[in-house]
């Protein structure tokens, strides 16, 4: 039987949103995005996209939490962007 | 927002986009039993979806090390819950008495019938003890003006019984002083103390201490409390402690002892 999410409130409503970037940051940055490696992307949307911590994206991934960090920081760099999200 | 994220992953197919794997196939994934391509997928939809990660990590934390120890400790819980209930009843059955013919002793009847032969006992006894302690302090109290009796020795004169001397305690006196007057001067000059002896009539020993002294007059003064004796004839015996050279000196002095 498949999940149904419909059934339950949304529950992204709760998390912190200073790491989330904008829309139109996000849309500035979708061309570059689409040249990252698949777990860099996948890092660090669901990082600066979703706002999910290192912790729950090695979850996510199934990845060693090191290596999210890695990911993260190397997503950053090739975008330019800090890492509270502000595009330098 | 919407424009945007479909714009990010216009690559991947309405289908996917729409679809969300199942609870079971998130377990699979968690547990590293989906091949690569479609844990590939499930990844890149953990991106666009945003029930579905969350429902991966509610699974995460139900099967972490730590949801399990609690699971364990609840469980060991349950466990030392029947293990009392076990040692509970287990201690029921063991409080019973042993031997069937003394059941008899936890009826509440047999409580009540032995309540009531202990009640009286323990108010007779309690009466008793104070009556006792009250004549103690009685006795403890200072008796101004005792009875006093001078008690004769027996004569010496052979074949001849005379009669005792009458000591008749009166009703208040609670003691009574006997003066025991010897007939002459005892021989000894070197007695330092002498034995008194009390005896029945028949010659019967009733009570003996030394220590007794010749008073300055030269006479044995004995004190004796009332209930000390009872009524009746008794023979008072002085008797000297001297040395061996010394002739021992021994002097009897009856009376017949009465209360009023």
């Amino acid at each position: 039987m498949a999940y149904d999410p419909s059934s339950s409130d949304p529950p992204l409503s709760g998390r912190p949103e200073g790491e989330i970037l904008s829309p139109d940051r996000l849309e500035s940055l979708r061309e570059v995005l689409e040249l990252l490696p698949d777990e860099l992307r996948r890092c660090f949307l669901l990082r600066h996209g979703r706002g999910y911590d290192e912790d729950e994206i090695a979850v996510l991934m199934k990845l060693p939490i090191e290596t999210v960090k890695i990911h993260l920081w190397q997503a950053r760099r090739m975008l330019g962007v800090g890492g509270s999200g502000e595009v330098s | 927002m919407k424009r945007l994220w479909k714009a990010l992953f216009q690559r991947r197919s309405d289908r996917r986009k729409n679809e969300h794997p199942s609870v079971e196939m998130l377990a699979a994934y968690h547990d590293d039993r989906l091949p690569h391509d479609q844990d590939e997928e499930i990844q890149e939809h953990f991106v666009d979806c945003p029930e579905c990660p969350e429902v991966m990590l509610d699974l995460d934390r139900f099967t972490s090390p730590e949801a399990a120890e609690a699971a364990k400790l609840e469980l060991s819980d349950t466990w030392v819950d029947v293990a009392w209930r076990r040692l509970r009843s287990r201690l029921t059955v063991e409080a019973r008495p042993a031997r069937p013919e003394l059941r008899w002793l936890r009826s509440s009847g047999t409580a009540w019938c032995l309540a009531a032969l202990l009640f009286p006992c323990t108010l007779g006894l309690w009466l008793r003890v104070d009556a006792l302690a009250g004549e103690k302090r009685d006795l403890e109290a200072p008796q101004l003006n005792p009875p006093v009796w001078y008690v004769e020795p027996l004569p010496d004169v052979r074949g001849e019984t005379p009669p005792p001397t009458e000591v008749a305690v009166p009703a208040g006196a609670r003691q009574f002083l006997l003066v025991l007057s010897p007939a002459g001067e005892p021989p000894l000059r070197s007695d330092r103390e002498y034995l008194l002896k009390i005896q029945t009539w028949q010659g019967e020993d009733l009570w003996s201490d030394r220590g007794l002294e010749k008073s300055a007059e030269g006479n044995f003064v004995v004190a004796l409390y009332r209930r000390f004796l009872p009524a009746g004839d008794y023979r008072f015996q002085v008797i000297g402690i001297a040395d061996r050279e010394e002739e021992p000196y021994a002097e009897e002095f009856p009376l017949r002892l009465s209360y009023l």
